[in-house]
């Protein structure tokens, strides 16, 4: 195989959750949020940066074509290569960005094992994103011995070289019993859920501030509006709004409440089966700005009020068969620490003054 | 000040779960309010209806306004129904005497009404917070006991005394609840069932919630200088206020209290003839018992974080400095939701007539009523004094 691109740098997500020693997708988390993580990571700091095109390496849900462009703000074309192995070289193969200026290309693969007849993942589950450009003479790295997809991205990932590599996450795992997992699999998506109705348009119009965290500043008064709806919430004033997206892993906790088991709506029963009594917090994003947001990936569903908090997309809950996505908020420092501590330079996770 | 309106009449169905339809109850309670009219009055005179509902589970959804004029017993009578969720009950009175005020009409019927225990499980949880923010708030796996939970986690990082005070609260309503023969909850309760209660949105417990109630409740206006020609001892509204705030808790800068009741109060105190110092007692809407400390400070009947010490200190008692609720109010009372703000205006009606029995307030002359709906989105705050 010939290859000519240089691979500039990596993004590896593995997720907290554990079962029996092994990194598996958590109750909430699916192939497509697995890449997103990934694919955040990988583009971090929030800004204008995308990729000329996104290859994919993976089982996704029907969500992923249409999905990554609106995470990433821009009509980015999304190529599927299927999965497995093979998959992985073919889709860095045909990556190379050639013709555009400057372009770079993302390839993105998410190793998510077949699950077993009880639902449960066979094996590891990791999330690999890796931006190449044109303009090298790169080549494949060592064919090695990788019988899963995970493994050959990652072999991938460690030939980025332009800076160092993001590494690993490193944060300690969160163990989950067989029942929970076996719920969040067994979670019925085809129904029409006895839920507050949000119609598929009015989903589809909030993704941008859902998954983006887009927020309008009023030119007239200064205030932030979150989530945008195209008026300042104090002024009224539409004109001359100007988006700004808020930082992903900058907010502060202002109030925290758990839900008690029983407690939740109607849509949030089969989610609430799996994540157990969970947590909702009230989170300063940026000074004016506030997001309700429950909680994810923490030891405990309380989070203290003060205490620091990112913001992860992930499945919400099931309405009208198909799932509907948004961000939830993570304990920080844990992948704020393993970005920086990483030696990632710019390329970690951004620090926001609080 | 120009034209008043007065209440001449009121009546109120059992709360509770109840076997009644909504009809029926609707019935019932405007009978009762008919018959409550001391020299007497013809439906054929009542002009004009209001109607608060929300339709909790869906049943009769659209349209509901024309199940008044039926149960009334008054065909055709021109009826709108109001919907303001909680705070149903509380714009309906409000229009109602908008249009007394008016000079347009000379007699009007005001009835809300909802039945909720006839719904399925899961549907009742449903619509358990089709009113708050469905597209955010709800989306991040809360209903109305968890955004109150919230309320409450930043009002106790605030003040931690506070939440002796949240039991104080739910205890009190209890007390009260069982001198209530209209109550839900007629049984008082220990503090320590209150501390042990199981979790619904921490840190709030089941005792810091009301129940969900059937029941109906109605009033007839009449115009101050005509309410001679009902009874001796009307009771006047003094004053209407009301707001609205933005839908989401995240998107307000005033947090955990609401804007809306204190614009409410302020509006409502403004035109009125007397103060808070003057007020004998307050109805609060204490769906959640944070609620009734956000709403003493929200109108001004406490300090700025001085709604915790004033509870402690017994001044919200039936017989306090500022009685609160002393029909047990939405935590004992129960809380049909478009019922509510009408009920809070038939207990006023007794209080200050001296007819509210073993739950009389001595002496009672000037109340408040306070109306909520959801999370603070919409209040009403109605004065009312003896006529």
């Amino acid at each position: 195989m010939t290859v000519t691109l240089r691979l500039l740098r990596a993004a590896t997500y593995v997720p907290r959750t554990e079962l029996d020693g092994v990194r598996v997708a958590g109750p909430d988390e699916d192939a497509f949020t697995l890449g997103a993580t990934a694919l955040e990571r990988l583009l971090a700091p929030p800004g204008d940066r995308a990729p000329a095109a996104l290859h994919l390496v993976g089982a996704f849900p029907p969500i992923a074509g249409a999905g990554y462009p609106l995470l990433l703000g821009r009509p980015v074309p999304v190529v599927a290569h299927g999965d497995g192995p093979e998959a992985v070289d073919a889709a860095f193969a045909a990556s190379s960005p050639a013709g555009a200026d400057g372009a770079t290309a993302v390839v993105l693969v998410v190793d998510e094992p077949d699950r077993a007849d009880d639902g449960l993942a066979a094996g590891p589950a990791v999330a690999v994103a890796v931006e190449v450009a044109a303009d090298g003479a790169g080549g494949p790295p060592p064919a090695g011995d990788d019988r899963s997809t995970g493994a050959r991205a990652r072999r991938w990932a460690a030939a980025a070289s332009d800076p160092a590599p993001v590494p690993v996450e490193d944060a300690r795992p969160i163990p989950i019993d067989r029942p929970r997992l076996r719920a969040a699999a067994a979670v019925p998506v085809g129904a029409v859920s006895e839920g507050a109705y949000v119609p598929r348009p009015r989903y589809l119009e909030s993704v941008p501030s859902r998954w983006r965290l887009v927020a309008e500043r009023c030119s007239a008064c200064g205030a932030l509006t979150f989530p945008a709806r195209g008026a300042c919430r104090w002024c009224g004033n539409r004109d001359g709004l100007g988006a700004e997206r808020l930082p992903a892993d900058g907010g502060t906790v202002v109030a925290s409440t758990v839900i008690g088991a029983g407690s939740q709506p109607t849509e949030f029963d089969g989610p609430a089966r799996a994540l157990g009594p969970y947590g909702v917090v009230l989170v300063e994003l940026a000074p004016g700005a506030r997001g309700t947001f429950l909680v994810t990936d923490a030891p405990g569903p309380k989070l203290p009020i003060g205490s620091r908090v990112g913001t992860r997309l992930r499945r919400l809950y099931p309405m009208e068969g198909e799932w509907r996505y948004g961000r939830k908020a993570v304990p920080l420092p844990v992948d704020e620490a393993a970005g920086r501590s990483a030696g990632a330079g710019s390329h970690g996770a951004p620090s926001h003054p609080s | 000040m120009g034209r008043r309106a007065t209440i001449v009449g009121a009546g109120h169905t059992r709360f509770g779960a109840v076997e009644d339809g909504p009809r029926a109850l609707l019935r019932t309670a405007v009978d009762r309010a008919v018959a409550s009219v001391d020299r007497g009055v013809g439906r054929g005179t009542i002009d004009e209806g209001f109607l608060a509902t929300l339709g909790f589970g869906g049943g009769q959804i659209g349209n509901s306004a024309a199940v008044l004029a039926d149960e009334a017993g008054v065909p055709g009578l021109a009826v709108s129904r109001v919907e303001n969720a909680c705070a149903s009950g509380g714009f309906a009175l409000r229009a109602g005497a908008r249009a007394i005020e008016s000079g347009a009409r000379e007699l009007v019927l005001v009835a809300g009404v909802e039945k909720m225990t006839d719904v399925a499980s899961a549907r009742r949880r449903y619509w358990l917070g089709v009113s708050g923010d469905t597209e955010w708030e709800r989306a991040a796996g809360l209903t109305f006991a968890g955004v109150y939970g919230l309320l409450a986690s930043a009002y106790l990082n605030a003040h931690p005394e506070a939440a002796e005070a949240l039991v104080a609260v739910a205890v009190k309503a209890h007390a009260m609840g069982a001198r209530n023969p209209n109550a839900h909850f007629q049984r008082a309760v220990d503090p320590d069932d209150v501390r042990r209660a199981p979790r619904v949105a921490d840190p709030l417990g089941l005792y810091d919630c009301c129940p969900v109630s059937d029941g109906a409740a109605a009033v007839l206006l009449a115009p101050e200088e005509t309410a001679h020609r009902y009874t001796d001892t009307p009771v006047r509204i003094d004053g209407l206020g009301a707001a609205t705030d933005h839908l989401a808790i995240q998107e307000r800068d005033e947090f955990p209290g609401f804007a809306a009741s204190r614009r409410a109060a302020e509006a409502a105190f403004r035109h009125a003839p007397w103060d808070r110092a003057q007020l004998s007692f307050a109805e609060l809407h204490d769906c959640f018992t944070i609620a009734e400390l956000l709403a003493l400070e929200d109108l001004g009947l406490a300090g700025p974080g001085a709604a915790a010490q004033l509870t402690l200190a017994g001044a919200t008692e039936r017989t306090g400095a500022i009685p609160v609720n002393p029909d047990g109010g939405l935590k004992a009372k129960g809380h049909p939701l478009g019922a509510t703000g009408v009920s809070q205006a038939h207990e006023v009606f007794l209080q200050l007539r001296a007819a509210a029995g073993a739950r009389q307030v001595p002496g009672a002359e000037r109340a408040l009523a306070h109306n909520v709906g959801g999370a603070g989105a919409t209040a009403t705050v109605t004065l009312f004094a003896r006529g």
